[in-house]
């Protein structure tokens, strides 16, 4: 599953976590987000806070970071090695997992467990995404999306 | 007129090892190369202000070259792209050549990227 999102290579400002969120968004929902540039080490820059600037211009809003409300298409924004501003984004797709793409490695799908649960440090979704949940709960999303998007049941 | 692909242009010969090189894109295409008076070339460019005053009001946008990585922007260029918000902003790496350009409330995007082509 998934399988268009992992294993890409890394390259900064062009396939990067935020690329592999553009990708998502444009795949999964038909919305465009803007490439924002991506300076090399901003993240090293406690000035240069872009992760909230830049979903901010999305129009993304923060629903608070409780790991018991996040749903599916839900942009978790990350401090990976005590970085000075938040400096990485996944993107939850339901059933305890996350698409997203580290620094330097291929992107993957993992476990959102413990490890990433923990430098969690803001959860943000998108109002046509919450609009779309909002008119029928999840399962009205899900079957929207074609049969090779979903997890498999069970 | 189709609006100038500036990644389209013949970059290739603009890129070389050693000292950043610098210049800018005229209206119609035409590009200028300037000295970089940087202090440390290698890893910055900066244009003289006679050189920008002299093509003042034909630029259309900047390019400078990375003799080292790719052409993401730095840090240094991403502060120097916010002062000049009316052009737009090349970069030639050995492998590839992009651009950037802002809004009207100064942030900047990156565009399309060229590999090989160029």
């Amino acid at each position: 599953m998934y399988k268009d999102y992992v294993n890409l290579p890394y390259a900064l400002g062009t396939q990067d976590c935020y690329t592999l969120v553009q990708q998502f968004y444009q795949i999964e929902y038909g919305i465009e987000l803007k490439n924002h540039a991506r300076p090399n080490a901003w993240a090293m820059n406690p000035n240069l806070n872009l992760l909230h600037d830049y979903f901010g211009v999305e129009r993304f809003f923060d629903t608070g970071n409780n790991p018991n409300k996040v749903q599916f298409g839900d942009i978790l924004v990350m401090n990976l090695l005590k970085s000075p501003v938040d400096n990485h984004v996944a993107i939850y797709v339901g059933r305890n997992k996350v698409l997203h793409h580290l620094y330097g490695k291929p992107s993957e799908l993992s476990d959102y467990d413990k490890r990433w649960r923990l430098r969690t440090t803001t959860v943000l979704r998108h109002p046509e995404v919450e609009r779309l949940s909002s008119i029928d709960g999840i399962g009205r999303v899900l079957a929207s999306m074609p049969a090779h998007m979903r997890f498999r049941r069970g | 007129m189709a609006a100038l692909n500036y990644i389209d242009l013949p970059w290739r010969t603009y890129w070389s090892a050693g000292a950043e090189r610098c210049g800018f894109v005229l209206l119609g295409g035409e590009i200028i190369e300037v000295p970089n008076i940087a202090k440390e070339p290698e890893d910055n460019f900066e244009i003289a202000h006679e050189d920008i005053e002299k093509y003042q009001g034909e630029i259309v946008a900047s390019w400078h070259t990375h003799p080292r990585g790719s052409a993401n922007l730095s840090q240094s260029d991403y502060q120097l792209f916010a002062q000049v918000p009316e052009w737009e902003h090349i970069i030639i790496s050995r492998d590839e050549v992009t651009y950037y350009y802002l809004d009207d409330a100064k942030r900047i995007y990156r565009g399309e990227t060229s590999y090989g082509n160029h």
